[in-house]
């Protein structure tokens, strides 16, 4: 609905001619041949050496200048919101990739950071659509895999991807044997892993020509070193429509989220570990427009699932996903939630509005709820964050057990952003790290 | 000339582009010419506008052709060029965003007072989360797009799109009060 209002209410042609005026305009401002040089000889090689010996100096002061800084900063060159973890795995231990491959890890809640990037592959190839978090995956303090696409590179002819593994924090990292795709142009991986060796490759292969891209499905019960093809789209995956989210919440019960769009919400489920999938359509809403987030499991039988309206909507299960119920959730938008785990949790947003609002500046009466009966109830937690983001949207809470959490925050133009930690359930708040 | 263009692939025309070729370059800016007229008219509400928004971005990024990398995808990086002359135009225009989008309203079929609420609405918003609602909502663009646009991950991308929808529906709620 949302896609038709924008389409009516900004219904305009391409003006007549417009691309042809450009392609013109292009053309015309060719450049021309270029002027021949005016030094003579000598003076050529006077200036080479000049800029040899400028650039000698500029080389120094680069060298002088990273010895001086000491690590490079865990701020990210493209300046998005990835100072903040990808995956905050306990009270001190976190994960962050912000950039293709690129990862970093805090053993003190965020405050500082390091590199600890896998050995990257000889041809390594960029994600299509640029790195995605989603190709790496942190599972504890000491396991996480990273994968990456490659071309013929060793042991492999044509595209092929690699999964990198560690068990130490990232201090070393093992390669799987290299997997070798038929794709023409990129993939969408998508790594998830339950224990230290059962995990699931997910790939699409997604262009511009079929968006929906063809999905791949490869688990691994040795850590990552071997990967085994589990289905594809010419069988069990027919329900496919696009780059997906995946979860497992046993070696065996499994969600996939498709990328059908807003009209066609669906979830796929698969009781064999992923050899079959099954479709599933919550109806958690009487206008079932909108997106499923991937489940979440806590036990093998104890779920949810957010659904995202123009609202957001909580589902839970208590047994495997076989029925989804929903539950409250306070009236603040927009809302980050985050569960501890099937009863306790927290969330967080602006009371919804009536009128109005005078301008679009961060609102004041942002407001931290807390459940501890899986969403039955929730309750106002008294709580000084709002002293410390006074100009900052919260943008998501995440709470890794009972008392400890994390808030990550930024400023309108989503330019400059803050990290905070709570040990009490998120009654008090201390920024842990601010750009 | 153009015929011959039309049937040189892309790896081809980006060769010939940095050479200089402007009609190679026009050829490749060719398939997303559409999209991007309709991403600046999004953002800036004007036809006249938003065209020479899109001509200032296919000069920048002929100039730029060099840093696309070999293996990237064309679109999402010259958007976002686009998306930063946006930025630029609305910064330093003189027009104000109401009156050119008084000026724009031409969709007979549909309900004019309802697209102009929704315009002006999005007027009131800053550049980055009219932005999003642009590439999300206009162009129908999937997450993974919109984060390839925005150099953001896809996540973060889902999570500026929401955030957005909820800067703009205390807005458009005010119009639904009065009917």
């Amino acid at each position: 609905m949302i896609f038709d209002q924008f389409h009516a209410a900004l219904n305009v042609p391409v003006p007549s001619g417009a691309f042809d005026r450009l392609r013109a305009a292009l053309v015309e401002a060719e450049p021309r041949p270029r002027r021949r040089r005016w030094l003579t000889p000598r003076l050529q090689r006077a200036a080479q050496l000049v800029l040899a010996i400028l650039v000698l100096l500029a080389l120094a002061a680069a060298i002088i200048g990273t010895l001086v800084a000491g690590h490079r900063p865990p701020i990210p060159p493209h300046g998005g919101p990835v100072t903040i973890p990808t995956r905050m795995v306990s009270p001190t231990t976190g994960w962050a990739e912000v950039a293709l491959s690129e990862i970093w890890r805090t053993t003190d809640a965020g405050a500082n950071w390091t590199e600890v990037d896998p050995p990257s592959l000889p041809d390594r190839r960029p994600q299509f659509w640029g790195p995605s978090e989603d190709a790496a995956f942190f599972l504890d303090a000491r396991h996480a895999w990273v994968v990456e696409t490659g071309m013929n590179g060793p042991g492999a002819s044509g595209l092929y991807v690699s999964v990198f593994a560690t068990d130490d924090g990232g201090r070393h990292w093992g390669k799987g044997q290299p997997i070798t795709l038929d794709s023409p142009s990129g993939m969408s991986p998508v790594l998830y892993f339950i224990d230290a060796r059962h995990g699931w490759l997910l790939m699409s292969d997604t262009n511009q020509d079929d968006i929906e891209g063809s999905p791949i499905l490869y688990a691994t019960s040795d850590g990552g070193l071997n990967w085994r093809l589990i289905s594809t789209r010419s069988a069990p995956l027919h329900a496919w429509c696009g780059p997906a989210s995946i979860m497992f919440a046993t070696v065996d019960l499994g969600w996939l989220v498709p990328g059908c769009g807003e009209s066609n919400p669906v979830l796929l489920v698969t009781r064999d570990g992923g050899v079959t999938w099954r479709a599933q359509r919550p109806q958690p809403t009487a206008t079932p427009d909108g997106v499923f987030d991937a489940p979440v499991f806590f036990s093998p039988t104890d779920g949810m699932v957010f659904f995202h309206t123009l609202q957001l909507l909580l589902l839970v299960t208590s047994d495997g996903g076989l029925t989804w119920s929903p539950r409250s959730l306070p009236e603040i938008n927009p809302m980050s939630v985050s569960f501890a785990d099937a009863t306790r949790g927290w969330a967080i947003g602006t009371h919804v509005r009536k009128s109005l609002p005078d301008s679009v500046n961060p609102p004041a009466d942002e407001s931290l709820y807390h459940t501890d009966d899986g969403g039955l109830s929730w309750a106002v937690v008294p709580t000084d964050l709002r002293q410390w983001t006074q100009d900052y949207f919260v943008d998501a809470v995440d709470f890794v057990d009972q008392k400890n959490g994390f808030a990550s925050a930024s400023d309108p133009p989503g330019q400059k952003l803050l990290w905070l930690k709570t040990s009490d359930g998120g009654r008090t708040w201390a920024v842990v790290r601010t750009t | 000339m153009g015929q011959m263009l039309f049937d040189r692939s892309e790896s081809e025309l980006i060769g010939l582009a940095r050479k200089g070729d402007g009609a190679a370059f026009a050829e490749l800016i060719r398939p997303h010419y559409a999209a991007a007229f309709r991403m600046a008219y999004g953002m800036l509400h004007d036809s006249q506008e938003a065209e020479d928004a899109v001509q200032d971005a296919a000069f920048t990024a002929w100039k730029k052709l060099g840093n696309l990398h070999a293996e990237s995808p064309m679109r999402p990086w010259f958007l976002a060029i686009l998306a930063n002359r946006c930025r630029y135009v609305s910064k330093t225009g003189s027009r104000s965003v109401v009156s050119a989008e008084i000026r724009e309203v031409q969709a007979p079929a549909i309900d004019i007072a309802a697209g102009l609420d929704l315009r002006r609405a999005l007027g009131r918003l800053g550049h980055d989360e009219r932005l999003v609602l642009v590439l999300r909502y206009y162009l129908d663009m999937p997450y993974e797009e919109i984060a390839g646009t925005l150099g953001v991950t896809p996540k973060a991308a889902r999570t500026r799109v929401e955030r957005a929808v909820h800067r703009l529906r205390p807005i458009l709620q005010v119009r639904e009060a009065l009917i």
